[in-house]
């Protein structure tokens, strides 16, 4: 097992050079520079002070060039600085991916405990009346984008029964207080939360389906075996599989993929960050972003192969 | 989502599917699916609407004083009432439609065309052209796609053709994969190998044999592709990085939300847009469910 990580994680260098080798690339060759975004087109085109510009943000230099210069930062921990405040890349993205697993991770977490079991029970009571109003709800949870979930929940709980804040992670000009945190996190995290829990019930209850007719469950039910026994060791396990690897393509979006949902409630997290970076054609910025993202999304995938060997021992890695 | 049509006994179904062909019983069975039809009738409806919608009245601006941000019956010819710039607000909610509808469709078709050809090639050739592909839609798919359309903002910038060009882009992987599986269990059929030893090529093989066999599976999956391209039309457009105003579309209505004075005291701004939106997904939604289940031949009777 320990050999099999460590290879992963020799070949996940390559990989990770290559992705930040496309986008940089990517990036460069994109329309638009920092310089065009930070002349204002009112003092008029000023050929002098682009040039300067260019040259302050190492902007003059070969493409080759820029991406070791770059890299060579970024192996430091030093990832530039942004351009509208000043303030380093690195610490910045570093705070918005704690806003977003705080966001997007507790409404996973929130997601899983509730989708699984439910799913288990849907399979088991299949065609009951749970089963039926468990697929509609579910149903319900996978298409409505939870988008329109934060405007609605917004409008409702937020400006009319003034239940809950509208914005942020905290009450601006407030010491710090767990409680208010917590009810700023509680719409957000409940919207995302029926969506994952809406796909996890989906899947765990497919999966379920699938091994519970299967000839083995027969055999350990006819040796005497009693039921939660059955479902519990011989079915659930099985249908972990499928489950564990939606989990494992789950992770990445804990990386400000809720962009709309942290946009809807001001949540300073990950994505909205991103999206104040394409408005800036900050390239630092949206480098650093996709370094933390390509990242996760490495982690996340080796840990979805790592789990797979403890929920089925029939998978070794040698 | 089949379940309640599943009561019908099977054998009489059985029965009176014999002579039937394969498309007449997935249409039977489509049509048995009771929400689908609904969903069917919503999206001709809100169609429907989109294309009458007014244009030029979406566009006037009208900014007299007791013009701007009026409910809904307060000035005769703005039934629904006007937004921020004195606008009829039914009619850029109904050409708003167009414009995200339009969008939908093409993004779909882009997504369509790309996943079919590198899922088609991937399951065809097999081997290392195989493992090539598809290493690379893991990797696609790996990342979520909403912030794989704000790198593709950031390279592109803003605006309708880019978008429909980018969201075709990033949503095409899973079509692939689905492509992929489907040419594989197509490749080792009798009547393919069959063909293959009468000399018929590639190509041939691909467009006369391949293709027709997973026309279902592609229509499912564009059916679906409509539900997803919308919300992130709306998406990107409430972030600003989708179509920039004064083209209307659903999401940049949204955008105005952003101002929450709009959001809690003109919900006749936004609200009509946001309901077109969800209908439309629902809809979209049961009427994939409805194809679904039409298609697959296992759905028959269990589900």
């Amino acid at each position: 097992m320990i050999t099999f990580i460590i290879r992963r994680l020799l070949i996940s260098i390559p990989v990770f050079l290559g992705i930040t080798v496309l986008i940089f690339t990517f990036i460069a060759l994109a329309p638009g520079n920092l310089a065009d975004a930070l002349i204002r087109p009112e003092l008029g085109f000023d050929q002098a002070a682009r040039e300067a510009i260019l040259k302050r943000y190492g902007l003059d230099q070969p493409l080759p060039i820029r991406y070791l210069l770059w890299l060579a930062n970024a192996l430091q921990g030093e990832l530039g600085y942004r351009v509208n405040s000043g303030s380093a890349v690195g610490s910045e993205v570093m705070r918005g991916l704690i806003n977003s697993i705080i966001l997007t991770g507790s409404a996973l977490v929130l997601g899983i405990l509730v989708g699984v079991p439910l799913g288990v029970l849907s399979a088991v009571r299949q065609y009951s009346k749970i089963d039926f109003g468990l697929t509609a709800v579910t149903f319900l949870g996978i298409s409505l984008p939870s988008f329109m979930l934060g405007l609605g929940g917004l409008y409702l709980f937020g400006l009319q029964l003034r239940l809950v804040p509208i914005a942020g992670m905290t009450s601006v000009g407030k010491p710090f207080d767990f409680v208010d945190f917590l009810r700023h996190l509680a719409l957000p995290c409940l919207i995302l939360g029926f969506g994952y829990a809406a796909i996890f019930l989906r899947y765990t209850r497919a999966s379920m389906l699938d091994v519970i007719h299967l000839d083995y469950m027969t055999t350990a039910r006819a040796k005497g075996l009693p039921n939660k026994t059955v479902l519990s060791r011989h079915a659930f396990r099985n249908a972990l599989i499928p489950v564990i690897t939606l989990i494992g393509l789950s992770i990445p979006e804990i990386v400000g993929a809720a962009v709309v949902t942290e946009a809807v409630f001001s949540w300073p997290g990950l994505g909205l960050m991103m999206v104040e970076g394409v408005n800036d054609r900050d390239y630092l910025l949206i480098m650093g972003i996709t370094l933390v993202l390509a990242t996760t999304v490495l982690v996340a995938n080796l840990m979805t192969d790592v789990s797979y060997g403890f929920a089925d021992p029939r998978i070794r890695y040698n | 989502m089949a379940v309640k049509e599943a009561a019908a006994p099977p054998a009489v179904e059985a029965a009176s599917a014999r002579h039937a062909s394969p498309g007449r019983r997935a249409l039977r069975r489509f049509l048995r699916h009771r929400l689908a039809i609904v969903g069917l009738i919503t999206i001709a409806v809100i169609t429907l609407l989109a294309v009458i919608g007014n244009e030029e009245k979406a566009l006037a601006l009208n900014l007299r004083p007791g013009f701007p941000n009026q409910p809904p019956g307060a000035l005769p010819g703005f039934p629904l009432g006007t937004d921020a710039l004195g606008r009829d607000v039914l009619a850029r909610t109904l050409v708003g439609g167009r414009v995200s509808i339009l969008v939908a469709i093409i993004s779909v078709a882009i997504a369509t065309g790309i996943g079919t050809t590198v899922g088609v090639i991937s399951g065809y050739s097999g081997g290392k052209v195989d493992s090539v592909l598809m290493r690379f839609v893991d990797i696609v798919l790996s990342f979520p796609t909403i912030l794989l359309l704000l790198v593709v903002a950031f390279l592109v910038g803003p605006g309708l053709v880019t978008m429909m060009i980018m969201i075709g882009l990033v949503t095409w992987a899973s079509g692939a994969r689905i492509m992929r599986g489907q040419v594989l269990t197509l490749r080792e059929m009798v009547f393919v190998e069959a063909a293959r030893v009468i000399g018929v090529s590639g190509p041939r093989m691909i467009v006369t044999h391949i293709l027709p066999n997973i026309v279902a599976p592609l229509v499912v999956f564009a059916t679906f592709g409509v539900a997803t391209v919308i919300v992130f039309e709306a998406s990107l457009s409430y972030l600003g990085l989708g179509v920039q105003p004064p083209t209307p579309s659903w999401g940049n209505i949204l955008q105005q939300t952003r101002v929450v004075t709009v959001l809690e005291r003109y919900p006749w701004q936004w609200v009509p847009a946001a309901s077109f939106i969800v209908m439309m997904v629902l809809a979209v939604n049961f009427v994939g469910d409805g194809l679904r289940d039409a298609v697959d031949q296992r759905s028959t009777s269990d589900r």
